[in-house]
């Protein structure tokens, strides 16, 4: 027996010098800090709680949210860049095109859009054109057809200025050859009430708002490339004409100069996530995605190229 | 710093170097992004201005910080910068256990006699109580506490 | 129906769950910098494994506690424990430097369960009136309450208010520091980056109020509460306290209206209900010259009408889906998580959770008073037995982990160093710390009101028209001429009564 044993540490001990030091540690073996940029209770939020036991599960580590807004955003991806260690142990709640846009346009952003290693993009939110249940535009057409007859009239309120729902509605301007107001709020929610006691016209805004606020607004067309399942009636701006297809990505990224295997272990835990998660978040009006690695890296690309024109407008104008 | 001053004078030049600061700050850039800015930045200099004149006028005097010591609150000022300026470099704990015995021991020295078995004392107190908040917020509330080159 | 969903809610776990969120949100109020938001987000995952109404019930208990326990380190040291209790400092802290700390911390706790279970009556019986009013606020409207807010700089300037204005106006310019809310571009960054961001309102609050506090006890080598002897069995008393609180019937009803109208304006809370309310107390009383030496009235309606906010801004969150305040974003969260969606069918389809939610939150402000009273006194001893030498530096410790734990910036602590030593010079030459944070809280409403306003005006030939369009913006206009002119029409009514008073003077009524 004590031949065996001494056998056993032999064939343990073999084996410890023959692998290489790093596999020893196996990431991870501490708690992992998953940085919100945006205040708690929005929808990058929420999902990240909806995440977070799951996350906990698949990587058996507790996974620990913090919070740290201002700026759209840009408060906590510039310090993210600047600090974060690329150990896989810090990471951070990403959105397009906030990532694409802020940089291009603000003078001190303080990062770069690929100054980030992305882990994944987890879902998507549709842009929606979105009035009030007692508005006279029924369809998309009444509206645009409003919009041509009583230029920068109709007001379109939007969370942001150069973000998802502005680019949206500048996309729309240039589609439809029509001159609206665009009113950005500082977020969606203030977008509801402004709808609702009709202090504007429409709001360009995230499908979500659509389908939860169903009993006093309606949803006019969509800037997905198929219908919502959540909002099965309401048609595309494709099905209509426009060409439109936006809104925003939300995903995860660590630091640059992050393993890959590191990598890989979070995005797997993610993309397992996502499947558990789905059902909840379809139903509210998310549309579920799985980018990770490459396919990530042209998502970012081909966002890009869909919003340049149109960022490189606002760019001109500035100067 | 124990006279009496003008204080309308005083307030009314704080504000408008502060309002000369924040002109230079103003920007060129979309108007729906810089005109409340433009607007407030120049209420202030009319009120500072208001305030200066007022002063040459109709001055309110008054003592300023008469009461207790002024050495006392300047020094805990600069102890408490220099405890939020290193803790970046020696991490939260050490920095806050080794200002907060500084204070603690400066500012007990206008009431008692320091000796070192008080210090024995005080310290290991210190210690406990910001292990205590340390605890509290990095396990509990999830607020990562600023690392040094310790922990 | 509510008789069942009373019953309901006696249910132990229900209960213990409501006395755990009360104190658990008493401990974080009444730590400066740890607000009401931050405790409901920290919570937000453990009521993930609840079922929904526990959920619920424990999110409204913390809430609820964390809006009373900011009254604490409002009354013992001169500092408001959140944004919701600046005005109960006013009266709270001169109380407590007669020795009368514990009368105020009684007065405060039956207080604020008056507000919270008349908050919890204006959700239960008025919701549908209540959200249909707060939907007519829009930009205009804002730019008019905003306002109208700055006309309390008058009363909340001691001495002159020429240096209250100076205040409000530096705090405004505070405000607009970082990305423009509207417009979307960075302005007095300095080349800072993290100044994109802005100064947090709770960065301001607590570097203004704090720090020249923690100065003036460095400086005197002594608390101001260890300064006095206390005689702990007077007028502490919490049936004392029940009997004074109710000898103002008018103060309570008026702080309470004042607390609801402003709750169920979105995005305005508790911050901006407690400094109306108190002014509006000192307007309305007999002797408003003795505002500010510790008047049991300005207190009482400052607790009561912050407490009023916690249901009373979720009128517009259950019946339309908007957050009537901060916190109430993460409750909104939480329901649509459950899949409670906000509108008329979750008072009928479901209803018992959402009167359960709404009963629990009255049983909540029941709950503070035991866990109040004991909670108050246990806080009151600690501070008043620490030495100052350990009291500074422990405050200073809760101040910094607080203004860090606002966005776990290392920045903000700098920046509320800055502002804090700026504000205790400024103190000095009689600009007070009040109207600097009220500058900062409404201009940055100003500002979004303004520029959406001409926005939403960009057909007409002069979009600023759009100002004076509605109803509702005339009505505030009036109300902003009125109260700016109250001081002055004060004194000329004082003018006629002397005349009247005057012996040649012989009516007949």
């Amino acid at each position: 027996m004590k031949k065996f044993t001494r056998l056993l540490w032999g064939i343990v001990l073999a084996v410890a010098f023959a692998m290489p030091g790093p596999v020893f540690a196996e990431y991870p073996e501490k708690p992992i800090t998953y940085i919100i940029p945006f205040n708690p209770g929005g929808e990058s939020d929420v999902t990240a709680r909806l995440q977070e036991p799951h996350l906990e599960k698949f990587l058996g580590v507790p996974v620990n949210i913090t919070h740290k807004p201002g700026g759209g955003g840009a408060v906590a991806w510039s310090e993210f860049q600047r600090t974060a260690k690329p150990d896989g142990y810090t990471i951070i709640g990403c959105n397009i095109p906030h990532i694409i846009g802020q940089p291009l346009i603000r003078k001190e952003a303080g990062y770069t859009t690929d100054g980030f290693k992305i882990i994944m993009w987890f879902h998507f939110t549709p842009n929606a054109l979105v009035v009030s249940k007692d508005s006279p535009f029924k369809t998309l057409d009444d509206f645009i057809q409003y919009a041509k007859a009583h230029p920068a009239a109709v007001t379109v309120g939007g969370s942001g200025t150069y973000s998802a729902n502005h680019l949206e509605a500048l996309r729309l301007e240039k589609a439809a050859g029509i001159d609206l107001t665009y009113v950005p709020h500082t977020g969606t929610g203030p977008i509801i009430p402004a709808l609702m006691g009709g202090h504007i016209s429409a709001a360009m805004t995230y499908s979500m708002v659509g389908v939860n606020y169903k009993d006093r607004l309606r949803t006019l067309a969509v800037a997905s490339d198929e219908r919502v399942p959540a909002l099965p009636d309401v048609p595309t701006f494709k099905e209509l004409g426009y060409d439109i297809v936006g809104g925003a990505f939300r995903g995860v990224a660590a630091p640059l100069g992050t393993p890959q295997p590191i990598v890989d272990k979070l995005a797997h835990a993610f993309t397992e996530t996502n499947k558990i998660i789905a059902n909840k978040q379809v139903g509210l009006g998310f549309v579920m995605t799985y980018a990770t690695g490459d396919e990530a890296l042209k998502l970012v690309e081909r966002m890009r190229a869909a919003y340049g024109d149109v960022l490189n407008e606002i760019r001109q104008k500035q100067k | 710093m124990n006279r009496e001053i003008n204080t309308d004078i005083a307030s009314g030049c704080i504000g408008l170097l502060l309002t000369v600061l924040f002109y230079f700050g103003l920007e060129d850039v979309l108007w729906m992004s810089i005109i409340f800015p433009e607007a407030v930045v120049a209420i202030m200099g009319v009120l500072s201005a208001v305030l200066i004149i007022k002063g040459l006028v109709k001055p309110s005097r008054r003592l300023i910080f008469v009461e207790g010591s002024n050495v006392r609150w300047i020094v805990t000022g600069v102890l408490f910068f220099c405890w939020v300026m290193v803790m970046p470099v020696l991490g939260f704990f050490v920095s806050t256990v080794l200002f907060m015995s500084l204070i603690v021991i400066y500012l007990a020295r206008a009431r008692t006699p320091v000796t070192v078995r008080k210090i024995c004392v005080w310290v290991p107190v210190v210690i406990a109580e910001v292990a205590f908040f340390y605890v509290t917020f990095t396990r509990f509330l999830y607020v990562p506490l600023p690392e040094g080159m310790f922990f | 129906m509510l008789w069942e969903t009373m019953l309901m809610l006696f249910d132990p776990v229900i209960l213990l769950s409501i006395v755990a969120g009360v104190s658990a949100g008493l401990f974080v109020g009444a730590i400066p910098g740890l607000t009401a938001t931050m405790a409901l987000a920290v919570l937000l995952p453990f009521t993930f494994t609840l079922p929904p109404l526990h959920g619920l019930v424990a999110l409204g208990a913390v809430y609820m506690g964390a809006i009373y326990g900011g009254s604490f380190a409002a009354i013992l040291v001169n500092t408001p424990g959140t944004p919701s209790s600046i005005a109960t400092a006013f009266e709270g802290y001169p109380m407590a430097k007669q020795g009368r700390a514990l009368e105020a911390i009684s007065l405060a706790t039956v207080a604020s369960a008056v507000g919270g279970i008349a908050g919890a009556l204006f959700l239960l019986f008025l919701s549908p009136p209540l959200a249909e009013l707060s939907l007519r606020f829009g930009p205009p409207e804002y730019f008019w309450v905003a306002v109208l807010g700055l006309t309390l700089i008058a009363s909340l300037s001691e001495g002159s208010t020429a240096k209250g204005l100076l205040g409000g106006a530096l705090g405004m310019v505070i405000g607009t520091i970082g990305v423009a809310p509207i417009g979307g571009e960075t302005r007095f960054t300095f080349g800072i980056t993290v100044l994109q961001g802005g100064v947090p309102m709770i960065v301001a609050l607590i570097g203004l109020f704090v720090l020249p506090e923690l100065y003036g006890i460095a400086a005197k080598a002594k608390s101001a509460l260890s300064a006095v002897e206390v005689d702990p069995k007077a007028k502490g008393s919490f049936w004392q306290a029940v009997k004074t609180v109710f000898s103002m019937p008018g103060n309570l009803i008026r702080s309470c209206i004042i607390g609801e109208i402003v709750a169920i304006i979105p995005g305005a809370g508790g911050n901006i209900a407690n400094l109306v309310a108190y002014n509006e107390a000192k307007r309305a009383s007999k002797h408003p010259e003795k505002f500010g030496t510790g008047l049991p009235e300005g207190l009482v309606a400052t607790e009561s009408s912050n407490n009023v906010t916690v249901a009373g801004s979720m009128v517009p969150l259950l019946t339309l889906g908007i957050p009537g305040a901060p916190p109430d974003a993460v409750i909104l969260g939480v329901m649509m998580l459950h899949g409670l969606r906000p509108g008329i069918e979750l008072f009928t389809v479901s209803g018992h959770l959402t009167y359960g939610f709404i009963l629990s939150m009255a049983l909540a402000a029941i709950a503070m008073v035991p866990v109040g009273l004991l909670g108050g006194r246990l806080i009151y001893k600690v501070i008043f037995k620490t030495p100052y030498y350990f009291l500074v530096p422990t405050i200073a410790l809760a101040t910094i982990l607080g203004t860090y734990g606002v966005r776990n910036s290392h920045t903000d602590v700098v920046l509320m160093l800055v502002l804090g030593t700026l504000g205790h010079v400024l103190k000095q030459l009689g600009v007070a710390p009040a109207p600097i944070v009220l500058g900062l809280i409404l201009g940055n409403i100003a500002e979004m009101g303004y520029v959406q306003t001409i926005l939403g005006g960009q057909a007409y030939q002069y979009p600023f028209l759009k100002l004076f369009e509605s109803s509702l913006s005339r009505i505030l206009i009036a109300m902003t001429v009125l109260s700016a002119a109250w001081p002055y029409l004060l004194a000329l009514k004082q003018r006629i009564q002397a005349r009247k008073a005057s012996p040649k003077e012989d009516r007949h009524e």
